[in-house]
């Protein structure tokens, strides 16, 4: 045969397959049929779960709850698919411009997920129990304007939320104390210089995405301790050009221009290598996360749980918390009955034991507790959130395109005296104008 | 035989089947064939391609959230986009990687006259250039992002051979780094560049060469005046794609590389488009971005071509 | 070639310019070559060996992130689903390329121009904006999550841009061998097998690998299409395996290397055949 028949009949045979396997491919995905008229559930409950499979320990308590869902509601077939999250906007805008998609969308919290889509969403107020109400903590992550009365357009789980690592053993070095509980920024200004004189690098820190910066803001606008300016930024009305903003920025530019930061900051990356720094005791201080990332967990097996010490922003009484994960159901679910039990399952007292004890979540129910063996800065963090007044992390509620636009990434020109901090601020207001609804 | 000829398009045998009604049959099938040719991809362009272009037009004079229904606000859009400070950034940004265009074709044809000669271990060389347009952008963006930090593997090769004053943090530069991005995408391409033009010198026509050589034509003188002109459609192919990719395919791995910073200095049209569309939810406005961009990319296409096509001895 | 003798300045410099441009390649060739040592070196070590010298050599070799990808992710799943979607697209998108190039090229007939040109402008639509169009179309065939409609919306993509490709090289057949082939007797379709795809064989092969790797490495439209666990393709998949916070680099580097094995066996099998067609010599 010469080469041409024989390419011909490999050609041949190839596009038969591929017509097979076309055929055949694909699965019903989107159907699920709804038959509540005996009162009882049934039918394919279809989720999209951003954390699935990503994370080991959350996969098989997900797995788990499951399983245990069906045989207690035979009629029900649960399909959750993981998807990626960092093109999740796409899928989900892709999904609400054509009504179809899921029966659950699992969002994070707050204007980063569930407040940006929540005209796509379903209020659930009929659905919420009042046991549900009372015993779930974090509705203000979902709820319009973060309020703790208003419209829910998702049930939260898990909480987390902004702290500041420090590590012990360096402090001690440097001759500050072991307990270190700044009441201002200056404060933690002097600790840091402290740590510098004594050859110590104050911070770790990767700020190349501008991820730190978001944080930072946080934390900052969290220490002015303005319930007008809280208020402003969760109804929306914040004028980001204005001084009150720009004293939330004061913290981190000042630490900048004192030169308490690593040189390379800004080509580092912040998850894989500014809290890998700190873990492997490089940096004194960093801004960290509750939990998930960047948190005691991954710094205590290598620093030891007695050398990682925490601290809160300086200045308010109130924390600033937020919720790991909102679950919510889009209108154009088609089965929301059995996506409402789920959702209902999954935030429940022996979900969020399940996710507490074996995928490293924090309790968001007032019945549920840390275990008893828990490092103690778990035990610490739970407490701070039960015993003080708990303010939405203002990272939550800043809308997405001042987020990875204007704040990640203009705040890092300021930082490095390319820009004025004034334009960094129009940029961000101006993005806040063209989002407006 | 007649019967058979009348079946193809081409001109029409004359003389047969005399009166309008023939001659109108034979333009008949002077289209009928290739019409059938062109059917199915006709189709398929038409219902994947054409029609939502059609729709993505109608969206940009409107504005929508993806929630609700689209609401009419006619040219507004299309204002907007003239006063957007980061579109205009953006589209300067595509201009300037536009600017590179001569290396984009230089390279991969001078690359392969080189592989051409046969040189020593050519298809290992071949094999090799085309490794990073197999990588996905997201490779190529975790790559470069450790090889160029500033303590990095790059910078570490610049002191080890007294370049030292040289190295700087390459993906942290207002300057520079947009630079550092068109070679790391020139990298990415020129594989295919090179494939494409060795195909091209495969096939020149060795005839026209010889004549030239007998006629005392130098090396130089050959590639200039026969060879050159022999893979001008090739040349021009490959100057539309990468005019094409330069505006509409760099997304990947400007997300995975810079993210379009520092800053704002690596930010492109494409950019631009996606963020608006998905991460601000205004479709429409993104629409009139997709349609500015064609328009963009119309007249730039239209100009490179124009130019390479003047070139052309009659 | 040249009269000079062997030694002379000329021929010296003649031979010390090859000399150069050789380095020049090695190192070009070397600089292409590195990133998959790199991520060769990272999937087979852990991800602290890693940190403590990401573009270093391993200190011992492990292969449990080639598992990990595997076994938790399901990369070779992902793979054969990549697979699946593919290699038909390239197939559709060859036969539908050939046939209208053809047409465009070798007939003549009203409105041919024209039909070109709107070939040529649909390349430059940017596929970003059409996203959501595209969507709608699909959902409202009922192909939502099925392979079929992400292959169609696939070879709808890339036809233009191979429906150009193929012309520029159909251009340069001569017309004497299609006058030829129909004074034989040859009806339209048996000269484009015969005559017309021999002569542009270097360049559809080229096409062929090109579209292969430009759908392999697709990420968007996928993501968007198949959005179901089992119909994933290998780059939704990566992004998957990434994780929310890059911290296992061992896995997604396993990922990565799995994911470029289609393409680069592609490449070789056809740079094979390419090969031939570039050393057969043009057909004149």
């Amino acid at each position: 045969m010469n080469w041409k028949s024989r390419t011909a009949l490999a050609l041949a045979l190839l596009a038969l397959l591929g017509l097979v396997i076309a055929g055949c491919g694909g699965s019903s995905g989107g159907t699920s049929d709804s038959d509540g008229s005996e009162g009882k559930l049934s039918g394919t409950v279809h989720i999209w779960d951003t954390t699935y499979e990503s994370f080991p320990g959350y996969t098989k308590v997900m797995n788990k709850l499951d399983a245990e869902f069906e045989k207690e509601n035979p009629g029900v077939t649960i399909e959750r698919e993981a998807q990626p999250l960092e093109t999740y906007e796409s899928l989900v805008r892709s999904a609400f411009a054509s009504h179809e998609g899921p029966d659950i969308m699992q969002m994070e919290s707050g204007a980063l997920g569930v407040l940006s889509f929540d005209q796509g969403l379903e209020p659930l107020n009929e659905r919420i129990t009042a046991p549900m109400s009372e015993q779930i903590t974090g509705w203000n992550t979902v709820t319009e304007d973060y309020a703790e009365e208003g419209e829910r357009f998702g049930v939260p789980v898990g909480l987390i939320g902004y702290v500041f690592y420090y590590n012990k053993a360096l402090f001690k070095k440097a001759g500050l104390p072991e307990k270190f509980e700044p009441k201002t920024w200056g404060d933690v200004k002097a600790a840091a210089e402290k740590l510098k004189a004594a050859g110590i690098e104050p911070f770790t820190a990767g700020n190349g995405e501008g991820y730190e910066n978001i944080w930072w803001f946080s934390a900052g606008f969290h220490s002015l301790d303005d319930p007008q300016a809280e208020k402003e930024l969760a109804e929306g009305t914040l004028d980001w050009t204005s001084p009150t903003v720009a004293k939330a920025f004061q913290p981190q530019i000042e630490m900048e221009e004192a030169g308490l930061f690593p040189k390379d900051r800004f080509s580092s990356s912040a998850f894989s290598e500014g809290f890998p720094s700190f873990a492997e005791g490089k940096g004194a201080m960093v801004i960290g996360f509750w939990n998930t990332a960047g948190y005691w967990g991954e710094f205590n097996p290598k620093l030891g749980e007695k050398n990682v010490g925490m601290f809160f922003t300086p200045g308010p009484e109130s924390v600033e918390t937020a919720t790991t994960l909102a679950l919510t159901i889009p209108s154009f679910a088609k089965n929301k009955d059995a996506a409402w039990a789920v959702i209902e399952y999954d935030s429940s007292k022996k979900a969020i034991e399940a996710l507490v004890d074996e995928a490293g979540f924090m309790p968001n129910r007032t019945d549920v507790d840390v275990p008893s063996d828990a490092p103690v800065q778990e035990t610490e963090l739970v407490d701070a959130a039960r015993e003080r007044e708990n303010v939405v992390a203002p990272a939550y509620m800043t809308p997405s395109p001042v987020v990875f636009g204007p704040l990640a990434k203009g705040i890092s020109e300021v930082l490095q005296g390319r820009i004025p901090l004034s334009e960094a601020q129009e940029q961000m207001q101006e993005a806040v104008e063209k989002t407006a609804p | 035989m007649a019967a058979e000829i009348q079946v193809q398009a081409g001109p029409a045998p004359s003389g047969r089947g005399a009166g309008r009604r023939g001659r109108s049959l034979r333009r008949l099938a002077r289209w009928v064939t290739p019409l059938l040719l062109l059917a199915p991809a006709a189709a398929l362009i038409g219902w994947l391609l054409v029609y939502p272009a059609v729709e993505a037009v109608q969206l940009s004079f409107t504005s929508w959230d993806g929630f609700t229904e689209p609401v009419s606000v006619g040219f507004e859009n299309f204002t907007e986009i003239v006063h957007d400070k980061h579109f205009k950034e953006a589209l300067v940004h595509n201009l300037l990687i536009l600017a590179s265009l001569p290396v984009w074709v230089g390279v991969p044809y001078g690359i392969a006259w080189a592989l051409n000669t046969k040189i020593r271990g050519w298809k290992f060389f071949r094999f090799a250039f085309f490794l990073p347009v197999v990588l996905s952008p997201v490779v190529i963006g975790i790559y470069y992002k450790i090889v160029l930090k500033s303590d990095g593997p790059f910078n570490g090769l610049l002191h080890s051979i007294g370049l030292g004053f040289l190295a700087t943090e390459w993906l942290n530069s207002p300057s520079i780094t947009l630079l550092v991005v068109i070679g790391i995408i020139i990298w990415a391409t020129f594989g295919i560049g090179v494939l494409i033009f060795l195909a091209g010198f495969s096939s020149l026509d060795s005839e026209q060469i010889d004549a030239a050589r007998v006629d005392g034509a130098s090396g130089w003188q050959v590639q200039r005046h026969v060879v050159f002109w022999q893979l001008l459609p090739m040349i021009e192919f490959w100057t539309i794609l990468i005019l094409i990719v330069s505006f509409t395919a760099l997304f990947p791995l400007i997300y995975t590389l810079t993210h379009g910073g520092p800053g704002f200095h690596t930010y492109t049209v494409d950019f631009d488009l996606y963020q608006e569309a998905f991460t601000s939810g205004r479709l429409g406005y993104a629409s009139a971005i997709g349609v500015v961009l064609f328009g963009i990319i119309a007249v730039a296409a239209g100009l490179v071509m124009g130019i390479l096509r003047a070139r052309r001895p009659s | 070639m040249s009269a000079a003798p062997a030694t002379s300045p000329r021929h010296l410099g003649r031979r010390a310019g090859r000399v150069v441009v050789w380095l020049f390649l090695a190192a070009l060739a070397v600089s292409a070559l590195y990133p998959l040592f790199f991520l060769t070196a990272t999937a087979l070590r852990t991800t602290d060996d890693y940190r403590s010298s990401p573009g270093g050599l391993p200190s011992h070799l492990t292969t449990d992130n080639i598992t990990e990808a595997f076994s938790v992710v399901h990369v070779g799943t992902y793979a054969l689903n990549s697979l699946f979607v593919v290699v038909p697209a390239v197939l559709l998108i060859t036969v539908l390329s050939c046939l209208a190039a053809y047409a465009l090229i070798h007939f003549d007939f009203p409105l041919r121009k024209l039909a070109l040109v709107l070939v040529v402008a649909l390349i430059a639509l940017p596929p970003t904006a059409i996203l959501i169009p595209v969507f709608k179309a699909v959902l409202d065939a009922g192909l939502l999550n099925h392979r079929l409609g992400l292959i169609l919306v696939y070879s709808a993509l890339y036809l233009p841009f191979s429906i150009y490709l193929l012309a520029s090289f159909m251009k340069s057949v001569p017309t004497e061998l299609l006058n030829a082939a129909r004074i034989d007797g040859a009806g339209p379709l048996r000269t484009l097998w015969s005559v017309v795809l021999p002569l542009v064989r270097p360049g559809l092969l080229t096409l062929i690998t090109l579209n292969f790797l430009l759908l392999w490495n697709e990420f968007l439209f996928s993501l968007v299409i198949l959005q179901s666990e089992a119909d994933r393709t290998i780059m939704v998949g990566i992004a998957l395996l990434q994780g929310h916070f890059e911290k296992n680099f061992g896995a997604v580097s396993a990922g990565l290397l799995l994911s470029m094995i289609p393409p680069l066996l592609i490449f070789v099998f056809f740079q094979r055949d390419l090969a031939r067609g570039l050393t057969a010599g043009a057909v004149k």
